[in-house]
């Protein structure tokens, strides 16, 4: 099984990848099992509020949530930083919604 | 839509009376909006000459510590642990500086009664809405209460509003945050497309390094635009060297001009004021050469995209083995 | 002890030519007078003092935390309470610490259950204490300058009054930084007297009513310098004081020998004595003078 985050605006597999990484309202988390979706969860991201770092408090919320790869714009440096660190992958994704970008991790496109 | 962030570091060095301009002089042949993201010193309107808005949005965030006095035993804990100086005896009593504190709760940790307590979602700032511009364009500008510390959280309203109010619009012009800190990432982030602007004084040219990294950690392609170019040459040559080594698209440059200020003066846009004035006819060149890579952006974009990715490696303190 | 502050909004209308030019004024009839650059993002008073090196460095240093891998039980605690993403834990690790993003409030340190966060020191930039003397009279300034990339200015900021406050100054004239944020509030909050800098422009006047909102909210008494007077347009400044309390209002003449002082770094009012704006500045000087003894 794997663990993939988007960052989104509403949440959900219709829903587009929100442009920019930390400020993102929410993240739609997904779980794929045997090239299958498994499991949909859409999580509030603590960073949408933030006045500052919230790059850092995004990417703490997807190490809690146990996520090994993250599809999306390039997060900023400090939370780049900690995806790293975190040992979360990832992968520049844009102008897709979370379903078709998860038809392209399933064709191995990345 | 194709966002592109005006950004210099530190302000003053013409960044809004660029932004300002590019907007007006691309609104008639282009839709676009533009969005004043600084909004520490919002003055795009001010270049502009716009006196009034359509609409204010109050943007409430953060929090504020204040002190129950019926509660409180005077043991003056939360004054001495407070790192900003914000608690102080006034009459006797504790009292939460309004403009000092950012809400971190280090004061209710320490406080052995819980008389502490914190007030949520404080009027941070405003954003401001003219829906149409003398030039059909629309305007958004956020800016900071007075004494309230700056958000980055209030640069993404502003661009998600400034998105909103005009959907169809092809260009966002985004006027972006002094610094190089939180406002600006949250100004870069998502941009297609940056206009860096510098000036040939040693204080912009390493603004200007230092946002280069920025940009391309983002692998967001930019140009670079060189105001009151002719003030140093030989600074002027060494900008035009980074420009080139950095692969910044060399937009253009702007001479010094007395007009500038005296156009702030009048409140009137520098090519009303003055159309004729050394400045207004290279901002004219500047917006001519923008137009043509914006009607083949992309062709453009994959040429100036930043080649291989760089990090833009933060300061990090690992838990020490040795400590203790 | 008498505080006095020099603010103006936006940078560039004349708040440090006025800070310095009283500071050099008023220290003929006062011993004790210190003059302190609060405008940690870019110090220029020593600049126009003509000073070319600022001594007597300290460091302004911020806390930071750094963790006891001894003592720390990997709670997490710190990093939920960590309101500027300073800190992040990946898994079961030790945290790791962002100093840039950390702004030193200490809170971690407190809500530790295990002492397990010590502090370190994070050094932020640094306060300086230099002696400026004109024919015999002299001043201390303190200047406070962050390190380029630092962006957390209250708190240096802080530093630095209190730096200028252990000289136990009779006189204190403090020259906030640039802008209405929160350093520059702390700039003057402390002060017995706003000196309020502004210019005749439509800028100046936006950030003149930001100022005086902040002035008015903190009761503060005000007097209005504006500087450049004669370029632009005065009334732009008549609706905005309408709104506001100021008790007194003076004018500095847009005067050429002001630009020239500046690009020379030579102090105005010791090498253009008799120029307008000098003479617009021992006015003032005067006034405060009096003001101080009554």
């Amino acid at each position: 099984m794997v663990r993939i985050a988007f960052p989104t605006e509403k949440g959900g597999l219709e829903d587009n990848i929100y442009p920019r990484f930390g400020r993102a309202p929410t993240f739609t988390i997904i779980d794929i099992e045997k090239k299958q979706i498994k499991n949909v969860k859409i999580v509030e991201n603590p960073g949408y509020r933030a006045s500052g770092g919230a790059g850092v408090k995004a990417v703490q919320l997807l190490a809690n949530e146990g996520v090994e790869i993250v599809m999306g714009p390039t997060p900023g440096p400090n939370a780049y930083f900690a995806l790293n660190n975190a040992g979360i992958k990832h992968y520049p994704v844009q102008g897709l919604n979370v379903k078709e970008a998860v038809e392209a991790f399933l064709r191995e496109d990345y | 839509m194709i966002e592109i962030s005006i950004a210099s570091g530190k302000g003053g060095v013409g960044k809004s009376l660029l932004a300002a301009h590019l907007a007006l002089l691309l609104s008639g042949k282009r839709r676009l909006v533009a969005v004043d993201a600084d909004a520490e010193a919002p003055n795009m309107n001010i270049v502009l000459g716009i006196k009034d808005w359509d609409r204010v949005i109050e943007h409430y965030e953060g929090r504020r510590a204040f002190v129950l006095d019926d509660e409180c035993t005077g043991c003056g804990e939360c004054l001495k642990a407070c790192q900003f100086g914000a608690i102080r005896v006034v009459d006797g009593k504790y009292v939460v500086d309004r403009w000092l504190c950012e809400g971190c709760y280090t004061c209710s940790f320490v406080c052995p009664v819980k008389a502490v307590r914190f007030e949520r979602d404080v009027l941070a700032g405003w954003i401001r809405i003219k829906e149409k511009t003398r030039w059909g364009f629309p305007l958004v500008s956020a800016e900071i209460v007075p004494g309230r510390p700056n958000s980055g959280k209030l640069v993404t309203e502003a661009r998600n509003k400034g998105r909103e109010i005009f959907r169809e619009a092809e260009i966002m012009f985004l006027d972006s945050a002094a610094g190089i800190g939180c406002q600006v990432i949250a100004s870069l982030a998502g941009s297609h497309a940056a206009i860096l602007v510098a000036e040939p004084t040693r204080a912009s040219i390493s603004d200007l390094k230092r946002i280069i990294r920025l940009t391309q950690h983002f692998r967001i392609p930019s140009m670079i635009v060189i105001n009151k170019y002719d003030l140093n040459m030989q600074l002027y040559r060494e900008l035009k060297k980074i420009a080139n080594e950095n692969k910044l698209y060399y937009l253009g440059e702007i001479p010094y001009d007395e007009e500038v200020p005296r156009s702030y003066v009048s409140m009137k846009p520098l090519i009303e004021y003055s159309p004729d004035s050394k400045a207004t006819i290279a901002l004219r060149r500047i917006a001519e050469r923008l137009d043509n890579i914006l009607s083949r952006f992309d062709e453009w974009r994959l040429e100036y995209l930043p080649e291989a990715y760089k990090p833009f490696e933060p300061i990090v303190i690992r838990p020490d083995k040795t400590l203790g | 002890m008498t505080s006095i502050a020099v603010t103006g909004g936006k940078g560039g209308t004349g708040k440090s030519l006025v800070a310095t030019s009283l500071a050099t004024l008023l220290s003929k009839n006062i011993d004790d007078l210190v003059l302190v650059d609060a405008d940690l993002e870019g110090p220029n008073d020593h600049v126009i003092l003509g000073i070319e090196e600022l001594e007597n460095r300290e460091p302004i240093t911020l806390f930071l935390p750094m963790i006891d891998t001894t003592k720390c039980t990997r709670c997490g605690v710190c990093v939920k309470i960590c309101d500027t993403g300073a800190l992040f834990m990946a898994g079961k690790a030790y945290p790791i610490v962002f100093p840039r993003l950390c702004s030193g409030c200490k809170a971690c340190y407190y809500a530790c259950p295990y002492g397990a966060i010590r502090g370190a020191g994070h050094i932020l930039g640094y306060t300086y204490v230099t002696p400026v003397c004109f024919g015999g009279r002299c001043f201390k300034l303190v200047t406070g300058m962050l390190i380029e990339g630092e962006e957390h200015t209250p708190p240096g900021v802080y530093r630095t009054l209190q730096r200028a406050l252990e000289l136990k100054p009779e006189l204190l004239i403090v020259d906030t930084g640039a802008g209405t944020g929160n350093a520059v509030s702390m700039g003057f909050r402390d002060s017995d007297l706003v000196i309020v800098v502004t210019e005749p422009t439509p800028l100046g006047a936006h950030d003149l009513d930001s100022i005086l909102e902040v002035t008015d909210a903190m009761n503060k008494q005000v007097w209005l310098v504006v500087n450049k007077y004669g370029i632009g347009d005065i009334t732009i400044l008549e609706t905005v004081l309408r709104r506001h309390r100021v008790e007194k209002i003076f004018h500095i003449p847009y005067d050429k020998a002001v630009v020239e002082a500046y690009a020379y770094s030579k102090p105005l009012i010791i090498h253009y004595p008799s120029s307008p704006a000098s003479r617009a500045l021992m006015k003032i000087s005067d006034e405060l003078m009096g003001w101080i003894k009554h």
